[in-house]
């Protein structure tokens, strides 16, 4: 379920975030099977897959920026909220808008250089060193994840400013 | 200025960030960047943040953290963790204070296959506060058990502290896992004597349960079997070093699947839930593990740490008393704090200083966690506390703070018997790594 009012931007951008949830889904079954296969392959049949590591790195780093706007679409981060109250209705809407400013400014740094470094990659053919798996589409990833997670900050700034979130004392 | 200025600084915006509302994670990531931006240029703050950003999510030793959330989150979905709490009940629930007792076991049991304090509370005090209400169980000492119980999860492995600890310092998860199993069983078991203890005074506080012929009890263990079996499988695994915790990890969570789906205990709704709430936590810490891979360079390059080992060895306490202040501390922040922000805010400034006072790194680990775990059942922010609230419908907050107190006692005298005696924390790890 999707943390926007019902509004036709709000509904695909959800969308978009709950797809590329789904896909860090997929990569977490995917992982389970791989570490599974993995010990069955070493410890049952005696033959490790060489490199395996690699695989399960990589996955796990789909898995993560994948399901990271999502997690932060619901604000699962965790926050001190002791002065909430002390902060007031307005301290409250300040700290909102002005951590989701920074944050968003930070990650949209991490994301054009992500996005570099994929180019890059892509260019080079940068690979890993055991398997020759490509790398670029793990920083491809990485800037999507992080471009969607600005995008989920800009949103919620978007809304606290127009009134349609409020700056809960939680 | 000088770098430890401009240290200082960071540290003074990064608890007005937190104050402000940033989470955590986005706050040290920000002071990180910002931080290490100032002092080396904004050219090497931006190479920092990919590197370090890439590394943390492509660690391998981190990947024991989905795994462990999935597998605790199939259990408690397909309620494996309820099968715990009744055999535990059947066991014990004719003696005083039983059904408190067995939810104290139960959240053990299920801190074997869950790495944090607050799923511990949920799951258990979904099961446990009904049924304890039922029995006329005071609230005090009902919710004070889930609640304390519930910071087991922090503890025993695999606990998610234990995770971030190890990779703050550079430490094998797989010897820490080991060195949480005998603190976490000694803890159960002063939280069980608290439980009598409360019920001894006041009877009418945890009255005894029904007794259970000896047949059900049985029965009800061979139920809990699928997860004990899990426990065994992963946990042993890793003591006899047949699997390393990842692939222990990885284990365990494919075998309650398969066990959650041949037993149809796992529909598709109860699966995607498992899914989202694993993709959420994970991504939680995970970003919680960014955040700190850019503020420790920022640490390390103003000195910070070394400056604060200086400051406290001019004090001349001692390393007992250093020690003894540096809890006080972590107590002190624990009452505002939740555990794991503390745990990567304070580690690479307090580690540094620990282990050159000659302190076990692995028994340090342990006791952190502990005060840690004190943290979340302390006022005025205890977590657990607030989560147990939730869960108990019409408890007062202050009833709740009441029923932990005698447990929060326990949790001081069992860490001072693993300062005074080391060894409970470090004799599994080093019988079994050397």
């Amino acid at each position: 379920m999707s943390a926007y009012p019902s509004s036709a931007w709000a509904k695909y951008f959800a969308r978009a975030n709950l797809a590329l949830a789904w896909l860090g889904g997929v990569c977490l079954i995917a992982l389970v099977l791989v570490l599974a296969v993995g010990v069955i392959m070493r410890y049952v049949l005696g033959q490790p897959i060489l490199g395996i590591n690699e695989i399960v790195q990589l996955t796990a780093l789909a898995l993560v920026m994948a399901s990271l706007p999502y997690a932060t679409e619901h604000q699962v981060h965790v926050r001190v909220d002791v002065f909430d109250n002390m902060l007031g209705r307005w301290g409250r809407l300040f700290g909102d808008v002005l951590s989701r400013l920074i944050s968003g400014y930070v990650l949209s740094l991490l994301t054009l250089r992500a996005w570099d470094k994929a180019m890059d990659a892509l260019e080079w053919g940068d690979a890993t060193n055991m398997l020759n798996l490509p790398i670029w589409p793990f920083y491809a990833v990485l800037a999507a994840g992080t471009a969607l997670c600005v995008g989920v900050f800009a949103a919620d700034i978007l809304l606290l400013l127009t009134g349609k979130a409020e700056s809960k004392n939680d | 200025m000088t770098e430890t200025t401009v240290g200082l600084i960071g540290i003074a915006s990064l608890f007005l960030l937190m104050i402000l509302r940033t989470p955590v994670a986005f706050a040290m990531l920000i002071v990180g960047f910002f931080g290490y931006g100032w002092l080396e240029g904004s050219r090497s703050a931006t190479a920092l943040l990919l590197t370090e950003s890439y590394s943390a999510v492509s660690s391998y030793s981190l990947i024991v953290v989905p795994m462990f959330i999935l597998l605790g989150n199939v259990s408690s979905v397909a309620g494996y963790s309820r099968g715990l709490y009744d055999a535990a009940f059947a066991w014990i629930g004719r003696f005083r204070g039983g059904l408190a007792s067995a939810s104290v076991i139960g959240c053990a049991a299920f801190s074997a296959v869950s790495g944090s304090s607050v799923a511990t509370a949920v799951t258990l005090g979904k099961v446990a506060l009904p049924e304890m209400k039922r029995m006329g169980y005071a609230d005090s000492l009902a919710t004070g058990a889930i609640a304390a119980g519930g910071t087991l999860g922090f503890l025993i492995p695999p606990s998610t502290g234990f995770v971030l600890y190890a990779i703050l310092t550079e430490e094998s998860i797989g010897r820490l896992f080991m060195a949480g199993i005998l603190p976490g069983l000694l803890l159960m078991v002063l939280f069980i004597g608290v439980v009598w203890l409360v019920s001894y005074f006041d009877p009418k506080a945890g009255p005894r349960g029904a007794v259970v012929p000896l047949r059900e009890r049985f029965r009800l263990l061979i139920e809990a079997g699928p997860l004990l079996f899990v426990i065994v499988a992963s946990i042993g695994g890793i003591y006899l070093g047949v699997f390393s915790p990842v692939e222990a990890s990885g284990i365990g969570a494919g075998l309650v699947l398969v066990m959650a789906f041949a037993q149809r205990r796992l529909n598709w709704h109860g699966f995607k839930e498992a899914i989202m709430g694993t993709l959420q936590t994970s991504s939680m810490l995970y970003m919680i593990v960014i955040g700190a891979n850019i503020l420790n360079p920022f640490f390390s390059v103003t000195h910070i740490p070394q400056t604060l080992g200086a400051g406290l060895g001019q004090l001349d306490f001692g390393p007992y008393g250093t020690l003894t202040v540096i809890l006080l501390a972590y107590v002190v922040l624990g009452m505002f704090m939740d555990g794991l922000s503390m745990l990567v805010i304070t580690i690479p400034i307090v580690f540094p200083v620990i282990t050159a006072m000659g302190f076990d790194p692995v028994w340090f680990g342990v006791v952190a966690v502990i005060v840690i775990e004190m943290g979340m059942i302390t006022p005025p922010v205890g977590l657990n506390v607030f989560v147990v609230r939730g869960v108990a419908t019409g408890v007062p907050l202050t009833t709740v703070f009441k029923g932990v107190t005698p447990f929060l006692i326990a949790m001081v005298v069992a860490l001072i018997l693993i300062i005074i005696f080391p060894q409970i924390a470090v004799f599994i790890p080093n019988s079994m790594f050397g």
